[in-house]
């Protein structure tokens, strides 16, 4: 009982003294610790990687000069941590957009639209209470032209007495009139760290 | 005693918490694992893990599906740092485990267990229609397997170095725990209780064979191209090697290795429907006394002593009788057949932990000997005498365990009839229920009855995760 | 590698003209290269080339490429800030520095294309991770 309660002062004494406070880290300078689970440095990086190489590679400049319109597929999260994987294709989808090559439709989804509104807006058609001069026609949404999809893998292994963690960020941008996929990528992320416990 | 205060108390919680889950009470079986908790502090899942597995096990089994993720989210962080805790510990909850002894220490999860936390919680979120989810679940399942195999093949065997070492480099107590462990008398009283570790019934290597096989048939279900099936085909072999009598297991096995192939067309493929259950009462342990001889060392001298000491020891407790089946209209049966043995999982694990668990309990009666020896040294009789009745009220083994797990699991697969409409039958061939099998390629029906008085739980799940589940009780 | 510099330079004037008003901001002199003096000590800067990629559409991307040799073994980050015409940042898909391990004598060749076509210039900042 004695060992038990020295244990457990000893325990609180280690633990006030070490409380972190609460800080603002600057994406732009961040050289914080790195952890085994995948971070937002780690997206950052594959979808920079992927982005330059669209650009440069010609896949998403359109012959005639317009902008492409592009969907978001399926980008299935193939990992052990619970991964939102719009926080990959959101910074794909600004980039692009910021680049004058390419506009994503939120009309269209795997699921649905991803923004409801689109259709919403037109069932105010017929209705007596809205100026209809305003309210959108038939026929105006655009459909895509490319669409992008992927997959986030993760592999572990045993390395000596650490554990080795890879995960794969692969994505494809499909031509959707030709059913070929006109650019793809690979960004692999690599991290070794300790094998005590679990990675996620 | 003091130590064997909190000892006590998990028994009564275990005992309250088996009577109703036996009877198919789950809201009580529920209570009985319940614990308060101040709203603005985080739990202590360390603490409460016990409590956190029955509790997700019966958050599910009642159909609140993100109660039961809540919970089991909780135990899994609660085993985090547990999973591969060696035998000499630095930390003070470890030293002290040594001194007073097994169950006084937070409840250490088996890697066993650990693997069945993932594997539940991917049936909750398939049930919940969340099949991202519900795949990283399934991931985590698969990567605690590889991990534990890794851990039994090496870091056993460099724990025993350790030891060796820790007595070889002068330190006096690893010295007594090594020539005990070693002596002979010691291993042959260890033998006539328990046997040879090598004629136990285990598998070849560490494996669940339930949650290796319901990664197998997910990964089936979800295939996005040869990868995918290449996996399932992997686990579902796996599976089937570990138990190659089993028709069944072959069965999935090779419809696998046909789609990885391509010999077997998928879009020839009628909808499957699974059926797996879950059936009785998991292993409970048991306490298993035996008075050992030891080497002590008072000086230079070495001075055999016998000690008691306590040891886990796993005990059967029953299952319904027989199998199960799904009848479709035209009369045609699939009998479930058995794929996966709780006794046997553990065994596996045991025989592998056995000797870190012998080692643990030599080291803990050595410094209860030691500790005797010394307050008779200083304090006269006593002295000695309050330390023996310490060392008797702490000479115990760890006997919790999860018990919300089925005593073995079995398994069956028919074509989906085009009306959807399939008969559960009962141990008995008595018609348990109706089945509505919803149109979509891959249907797992999961049944979870661990008494024949107890109601059978039934969740038709889409292994796709598209769907939300349907929950049934049967009989009704 | 200099010739077609300038020649995509001159398409790019003609380009230009149709499209952006003319200015008669001068130029901040801004270094194409800095270097921390960390990374001095361990690496060399060997190489920096710019050049201008001519897209299907007719328009086209400043690229940098630029290589470096480690005289001990050392870790590297480094990024690039695009600025157009007007000495205006030109915003990159992510903020962030990224990181190489340089082995001693081993060359490594990093390339980084401009988000826009509006970028003109670029700021290449080499510094050691903490």
């Amino acid at each position: 009982m004695l060992i038990r309660a020295l244990a457990i002062s000893v325990g609180i004494a280690v633990l006030a003294g070490c409380a972190a406070p609460t800080r603002y880290i600057d994406p732009a300078a961040d050289d914080g610790p790195v952890a085994m689970t995948m971070d937002y440095r780690d997206f950052e990086k594959a979808a920079t990687d992927a982005v330059e190489d669209m650009l440069s590679s010609g896949a998403v400049n359109n012959p005639d000069g317009s902008r492409y319109i592009m969907v978001v597929s399926r980008i299935t999260n193939d990992t052990m941590q619970r991964i939102d994987t719009d926080q990959l294709t959101k910074k794909i989808r600004v980039s692009l957009l910021r680049s004058g090559k390419v506009v994503t439709t939120t009309a269209v989804g795997l699921n649905g639209a991803e923004d409801e509104m689109n259709m919403k807006a037109r069932e105010l058609r017929d209705s007596e209470e809205f100026d209809q001069s305003a309210v959108q026609r038939k026929g105006t949404l655009q459909a895509p032209d490319l669409s992008l999809s992927g997959k986030i893998l993760q592999r572990n292994h045993k390395v000596g007495k650490e554990q080795q963690v890879e995960y794969y960020i692969q994505l494809s941008l499909t031509e959707l009139a030709s059913g070929l996929a006109i650019w793809e990528g690979e960004t692999p992320i690599i991290k070794r760290g300790s094998d005590k416990s679990v990675t996620w | 005693m003091l130590s064997g205060c909190s000892t006590a108390q998990h028994r009564d919680q275990l005992a309250l918490f088996n009577s109703a889950y036996a009877a198919g009470d789950y809201d009580s079986a529920l209570k009985a694992v319940s614990f308060s908790q101040p709203e603005n502090k985080p739990v202590d899942s360390g603490a409460h893990l016990l409590e956190l597995l029955h509790q997700g096990e019966m958050y599910r089994l009642t159909d609140r599906n993100s109660e039961s993720v809540k919970a089991y989210d909780l135990a899994e962080d609660g085993m985090k740092n547990l999973d591969t805790a060696g035998l000499f510990e630095n930390t003070v909850e470890g030293l002290m485990a040594v001194m007073v002894n097994d169950s006084e220490r937070d409840y250490k999860a088996l890697m066993s267990e650990a693997v069945l936390v993932n594997t539940y919680k991917a049936l909750a979120f398939l049930a919940e229609g969340n099949n991202d989810y519900a795949r990283v679940e399934f991931n985590r399942a698969n990567d605690r397997t590889r991990r534990a195999v890794e851990f039994f093949r090496k870091e056993i065997a460099e724990q025993q170095a350790v030891l060796k070492s820790e007595a070889q480099s002068g330190n006096r107590k690893a010295s007594m725990v090594q020539s005990s462990l070693g002596s002979r008398e010691f291993q042959s009283a260890v033998h006539n209780r328990y046997g040879s570790s090598s004629t136990w019934s285990v598998f070849p290597e560490f494996i669940v064979p339930a949650s290796t096989w319901l990664h197998g048939i997910y990964f089936l279900a979800n295939a996005e191209g040869g990868a995918d099936y290449e996996r399932a085909a992997t686990s579902l072999k796996r599976v089937a090697e570990m138990s190659p009598q089993s028709a069944a297991l072959r069965a999935d096995a090779d419809l696998a290795t046909g789609l990885a192939s391509g010999t077997q067309n998928l879009a020839a493929l009628p909808s499957q429907v699974w059926v797996v259950y879950e059936n009785g009462l998991g292993p409970v342990l048991r306490e298993s006394r035996l008075d050992v001889p030891l080497i002590l060392l008072h000086g230079n001298q070495q001075v055999p002593a016998y000690f008691g000491i306590a040891l886990p020891e796993y005990a059967e407790r029953p299952a319904i009788p027989g199998s199960i089946g799904v009848s479709n209209a035209s009369g045609q049966v699939a009998t479930t057949e058995r794929i996966s043995d709780m006794g046997k999982v553990f065994r596996t694990e045991m025989k592998e932990r056995f000797p870190g668990v012998l080692a643990r309990a030599v080291t803990s009666a050595i410094g209860k000997a030691v500790l005797q020896k010394e307050a008779a040294d200083q304090f006269g009789p006593i002295g000695q005498l309050f330390a023996t009745v310490l060392t008797v009220a702490t000479t115990q083994a760890d006997l919790r365990s999860w018990q919300a797990l089925p005593n073995h699991w079995q398994a069956a697969r028919i074509d989906r009839p085009d009306d959807g409409h399939l008969t559960l039958l009962g141990h008995r061939g008595e018609v348990l229920g109706n089945l509505d099998v919803p149109q979509q390629p891959f249907t797992l029906v999961y049944v979870k009855r661990p008494t024949a008085q107890a109601p059978a739980t039934v969740i038709i799940m889409d292994l796709q995760g598209k769907t939300n589940a349907t929950f049934a009780r049967f009989p009704e | 590698m200099k010739s077609l510099f300038l020649a995509s330079l001159l398409v790019l004037g003609l380009v230009g003209c149709a499209s952006q008003p003319e200015t008669n901001t001068t130029m901040i002199d801004r270094q194409e290269l800095r270097v921390d003096p960390e990374v001095v000590y361990a690496a060399d800067v060997t190489e920096l080339f710019k050049s201008r990629l001519t897209l299907p559409d007719g328009s086209s991307l400043l690229q940098v490429q630029f290589a470096v040799e480690a005289r001990s073994d050392t870790e590297l980050a480094w990024k690039v800030t695009w600025f157009d015409d007007l000495g205006r940042v030109v915003k990159g898909v992510g903020e962030s520095y990224r990181q190489a391990t340089l082995l001693t004598g081993q060359p490594r060749y990093f390339k980084a294309t401009a988000p826009h076509s509006r970028a003109t210039s670029f700021q290449l900042h080499l510094r050691e991770p903490k």
